[in-house]
Parts: structure tokens; sequence; C-alpha cells
């Protein structure tokens, strides 16, 4: 893992060099300062997080190609164990990572991104089927994209043509989702390194009378673990699997309607396995709406079917079918200030997820942003479960 | 019987003159739809001001006529450092729903925008989107007020009101009254009426500037009457029919 990690940032440093010496533009040097605080929301309410920032992005341009390179310097204090135990070590960690840290060609009709970057597919809001490609920090969810996605080595082809798109998505080396599952002598085991093993996938997007559409495919490995006895001892591991996709969006009057569905091929094409996922359907339909020109809001549908259901063999905490809405609303005095409501309410347990931000635009370029990730429900639901991991984060960053 | 002869050679005279004065929508159709221009590329400064705080942001606007009646545009910002590379993609439609983009690079995805929101306030300024884009002839039915004198000039002065109750509500405008220079075929001062009928908007026009034989507004100030706030436009590094690449205006170009 250090290996990786080592290897990024020397990637990382390999590219800024190579912007720096062989690109003859000018470089365009911006990024940010910010202070942050993300005090617990369950007892015994200590501060998860305590720390600050300085991100550092380079873009240099020029006629065919852009280096772009986005590093990250974080001192940041924070509890070892995120559960609800009392822990009285404070971690502190000095951290210099790239955040993203990539070379863009492009041609005529043809765009090449080479590097750590974000990939991301579909077109709901929050809850993207089809969306396979970077993961999730889902123990670091803040008012950033860039706390809770994280980026991927990916080789990016983007072929375009008339109104249409292919775009090609090569990602040599499996990196999972951050869940925070925490199991007492479990061994993550992740695939491995082999070409073999390298994910890959394909999206056709198109437009036609107002209607924009996706029809995807990804080969790859499950983003969230399975927890596998093997050996009288528990081990964490991620299965491939095979994603159809397609999605949509199609704006009239004051709606912009939005869908997106996949069909998951995984490894149990019978059902008979109870260790590893079923087959399964996973779609959202819903639609942005315009309640006044500063305030929108959206609703989604929210379904997944499992498929080859097999009674006796199933995981005790699987459904047949599990049925989900979402809503944000959103309501921003462009400059000033705005104000958004995340929510995601699972119908068949009760269980809910919230994420209020709330961002004030002190200065040109000096924000504050305070807000909450609260998960609640029963113990076993997919968000009661993660209660422990409910806090609330204030940030203030000043970008330049 | 010679006076009455006299009588009619005059009204036969004068009749010709009366009748070329004219209509409303002639003297739009000249504002809207002139020719001489194709693509424009400019840098805007934006100030807004409200109850004493001041807010700027500084745009790159690149705009094309896709067809006589259509117009494509993108607005990307340079400042403030916490929204430059927001990028903003407007595709007009005469048919069907224009098509509007929105890319947020915190988020680096475009998000498609409802059509219906023309009278949101544009990047929290006094402008709206609608006001930003170019004004479609048919939205409005335009009757001329006649010759009235504006700071010294011989303006017309056009009543638009909206042909559909769609057009009021997705604009918020009940009416806008527009002087229009006859000499530049441009607007000078506009009100804007709310849904109620009350004076929302004052329309400033502080400088128009004749760039490749096309008389363009380079300086814009919109008071917000009942906020008491205001949002000025500068235009500057204006070029003209520089045939711009048809790529810059899609969504590819947005998020680059």
């Amino acid at each position: 893992m250090r290996k990786r990690k080592r290897q990024l940032i020397a990637w990382g440093f390999f590219l800024l060099v190579l912007g720096a010496n062989c690109l003859p533009a000018a470089p365009d040097f911006q990024g940010y300062l910010k202070f942050f605080a993300h005090p617990g929301l369950t007892s015994p309410y200590r501060f998860n997080r305590f720390g600050t920032r300085l991100q550092l992005t380079l873009k240099k341009s020029q006629q065919l190609v852009d280096l772009f390179a986005s590093f990250n310097l974080d001192l940041d204090e924070r509890y070892r164990n995120s559960s609800n135990q009392i822990n009285p070590d404070m971690m502190t960690s000095f951290k210099i990572y790239p955040v993203e840290a990539y070379l863009f060609f492009h041609w005529s009709n043809l765009d090449l991104r080479l590097g750590k970057q974000f990939i991301f597919w579909g077109r709901t809001d929050w809850i993207n089927p089809t969306d396979n490609i970077t993961p999730w920090d889902y123990t670091n969810i803040t008012a950033e994209i860039e706390d809770y996605r994280l980026a991927v080595n990916a080789l990016r082809l983007n072929w375009y043509f008339g109104l249409s798109n292919l775009e090609i998505v090569f990602v040599p080396y499996f990196q999972p989702n951050r869940t925070g599952l925490e199991i007492p002598g479990a061994q993550e085991e992740l695939p491995e390194q082999k070409p073999s093993n390298w994910q890959e996938g394909l999206r056709f997007s198109s437009g036609w009378g107002g209607l924009n559409f996706s029809l995807s495919y990804w080969r790859g490995f499950d983003l969230f673990p399975s927890v596998v006895p093997e050996n009288k001892a528990l081990k964490i591991k991620y299965y491939p699997q095979q994603v159809l996709g397609v999605d949509f969006d199609y704006a009239y009057g004051h709606f912009v309607f939005k869908g997106e569905g996949a069909y998951y091929r995984t490894q149990d094409s019978t059902g008979f396995d109870p260790l590893v996922r079923n087959p399964f359907i996973y779609y959202v339909l819903g639609s942005d709406y315009n309640l006044s020109s500063e305030v929108t809001l959206n609703l989604q549908y929210v379904e997944k079917r499992v498929l080859k259901w097999q009674p006796g063999f199933m995981s005790p905490h699987e459904k047949k079918v599990t049925r989900s809405v979402s809503a944000r609303l959103a309501y921003k005095k462009e400059g000033y200030y705005s104000l958004q409501l995340i929510g995601v309410y699972n119908l068949a347990d009760g269980d809910y997820f919230l994420l209020p931000i709330f961002n004030y635009e002190i200065a040109d370029g000096l924000n504050l942003y305070a807000g909450a990730t609260f998960f609640a429900g029963p113990e076993n639901s997919p968000f009661g479960r993660n209660k422990d991991f409910s806090r609330a984060f204030l940030e203030i960053k000043y970008s330049f | 019987m010679k006076q009455i002869l006299s009588l009619i050679i005059i009204v036969f005279l004068i009749l010709p003159l009366v009748s070329q004065e004219p209509t409303g929508r002639e003297i739009m159709e000249k504002v809207i739809l002139k020719t001489g221009w194709q693509d424009m590329e400019a840098e805007i400064t934006m100030t807004i001001t409200l109850r004493g705080r001041q807010r700027i942001r500084k745009i790159k606007m690149y705009s094309r006529k896709r067809t006589e009646t259509e117009s494509d545009m993108v607005m990307k910002f340079l400042y403030p450092p916490d929204v430059k590379g927001t990028g903003f993609l407007l595709i007009e439609h005469d048919q069907g729903e224009d098509e509007r983009y929105l890319y947020l690079p915190a988020l680096r995805r475009i998000r498609r925008i409802a059509a219906s929101g023309q009278g949101g306030a544009f990047m929290g300024s006094d402008f709206s989107y609608y006001d930003i884009g170019k004004p479609k002839l048919n939205d409005w039915q335009y009757k001329n007020l006649g010759l009235v004198k504006l700071k010294g000039r011989q303006c017309y002065q056009i009543e638009a009101l909206p042909a559909t109750p769609q057009i009021e509500k997705d604009t918020g405008y009940s009416r806008i009254i527009h002087w229009i220079d006859p000499e530049k075929w441009s607007a000078l001062q506009a009100e804007y009426y709310d849904r109620r009928g009350k004076l929302w908007k004052v329309l400033e026009i502080k400088e128009i500037q004749k760039i490749n034989e096309v008389w363009f507004q380079t300086h814009l100030l919109m008071k917000n009457v009942s906020s008491g706030g205001q949002s000025e436009m500068k235009f500057e590094k204006i070029e003209i029919n520089k045939g711009l690449s048809p790529q810059i205006f899609t969504q590819r170009y947005l998020s680059r």
C-alpha cells in the first residue's frame, strides 16, 4: 500500500516536472487553503477530524496537450478509530498526496486523459447505478467532492462525432470504496495486479430531439467488499462484475427528467452462492423542478431488484426488492449564500441519510461551509449500520 | 376648390410618410436580428452591488448565430478563484425547448438545467438568464409608442408585452419598455415590469461601440428598483466574426 502511495506521488511529481519544463505555455497556479473541524454527532461527541489543508493546482495548456496536477498538503488530527468506542489516541499526520494529476491530449475529434483523474458516469442525482469507476470514501463526506470521491489512475479516451461521443476507459489498478468496515482479524484481499484484472468499459452518449442519453458497459470489480470465511478466518474480498447501463435526461418547462438504470452481472449467475452477490437490476427515476429562480427540488425513486433469488441461499441482510426515495432541495443566492439539503430514505427499513450543507460567501474567494452527515435507522439497516460516522463539519476556505 | 385640391395633394404626400413609420415589431427586428455579425468573443467584468457589498465576476464569453434566428452561447468564469472554471452553455432552438447546461468544476460534472429557469438571476446578478441571452422576437408583441427624447437623443419607445402567459411566467416580466436609438438600432434604456405590473428593473446602456460596422452595447447597468441593488457589465476585448469553431458550443468544451 505504501509502495503504491510512493508510486502515485512520484507519478504526480513526474507530471509536474514534465509540465513545468516541457510545455512552453505559462503555467496557471491556483488552489486553496482551508481549516476544517469535523465533530462527531454521536456520544462522546469528540472531534473526528481537525486540520488544515493547502491545495496547489497547476494547469498548463498548449495547443495539443494540457497538464493538470492538483496536490493536497494535509495537516490533520483524527481519531484512529472512527467507531463510537472511546479512544484516547489522536493521530496527527502530515500528508502530501495527489488529488488529480493527468495529461490531457486533445485533437479535433479526440480527447485522451492519462493519469489520476475523476471519472463519473450517469446523470441522476447522487445515486448513479452506472457509476462504478471512481470509488467513494463514505467515511469522509463533506461539502467537497474531492473529499468523498477517490480519483483513479486511468486512461480515458473520448471520440466525438456529430452529436455523439464514444468514451473508452481503462483502469489498471483496482481501488475499492472506503466504507469504514472494521472486522477484527479479517484480512483485506485486493484483486491481484495483472493485466487480466484491468477494469475497462465504454460509454456511448448522444442526443436526439432534446433528449440526451447514454449506453454503457463496465467490466470491473464490486467497489463494495464481501466478507467471506476462508480457512477458518474472515477475508474481505472484491468480486468481479459486469454492468450494463443506460441513462438519459430531458428538459421540459420547469422540469429536467432524469433516469439511470443498470443490470449488474455478478459471479453468482445461479443465485446459489450465499457469499457472492446475486445479479441485480438497479435503477433511478426522477426529476429536477425549479420551484423558483433560486430554489430547485430534485426527487427520485430508487429501486434495486435482486435476480435469481434462491430462498435459503441468500445473505440474511439481503432483500429481494429494496426501494428508496431521495431528495435534494437547493436554495442559492448566488454570490452570497446557499443551502442544500440532501436526503435518502429506505422505505423498507426506515433508515435514512441526511446531508445539509450551508455555504456563506464572506468575500470573493472566501467561503464558510457548515453541515453534517447524519446516518440513522435500525442497527442492521444500510444507513443504521453507519450511525457512528455521523458528524458535523465546519470549514473556512480561501481560494486563490 | 383649389384649397380642397391642395389638401388632397398634401394628404397624399403625407400619407406615405406616415405609413413609413415603422411598427414596433419592425424596429425590434432591426435590433434583435442585427446582420453583420456571425460570432463574437469578449471578456466581461460584472460588478454586483447590494447593500454596500460588492462582488466581482470575470467571464469569457463566446456567442454565435447558428441560424438566422437561433444562437449559441458559452460563458466561462475566470474570477473569483472559487468559481473559476464554471461554465454555462446555452443552445437556442426555435422549435422546442432551449438547452441549458452548467458545468461546475467542483463537481466535475455537467448538469442540465431547466429551460424555463430564464427568469433566474444570472450568477447572482440583477441580470436574468433571459436578459443575457438573445431575446426571441416571437416571444413578445410590440407596439411603437412613438418618438421620445432620452438624454438629448430621439428614440423610439417600444412597448413589449409577453406573447403568451408562459413567457410572462418564465421571464418574470409582464411588460418591457425599450428606448431604441434609430441611428444605431440599439436599445439605450429599458424598463422591466414584474408580473404585478410594478417597475422592477431599469437597464441603462452606458456605452455603445461600433465594431466591424456593427453597434454593440459594451457597458450595461441594471438597477434593481425593488432590492436597491445594481449590476454592471463591461465588455472588453471584443472580437467579431473570428470564425469561432462550432466545437466551442458543446458540452465537451464546457468541461475542458
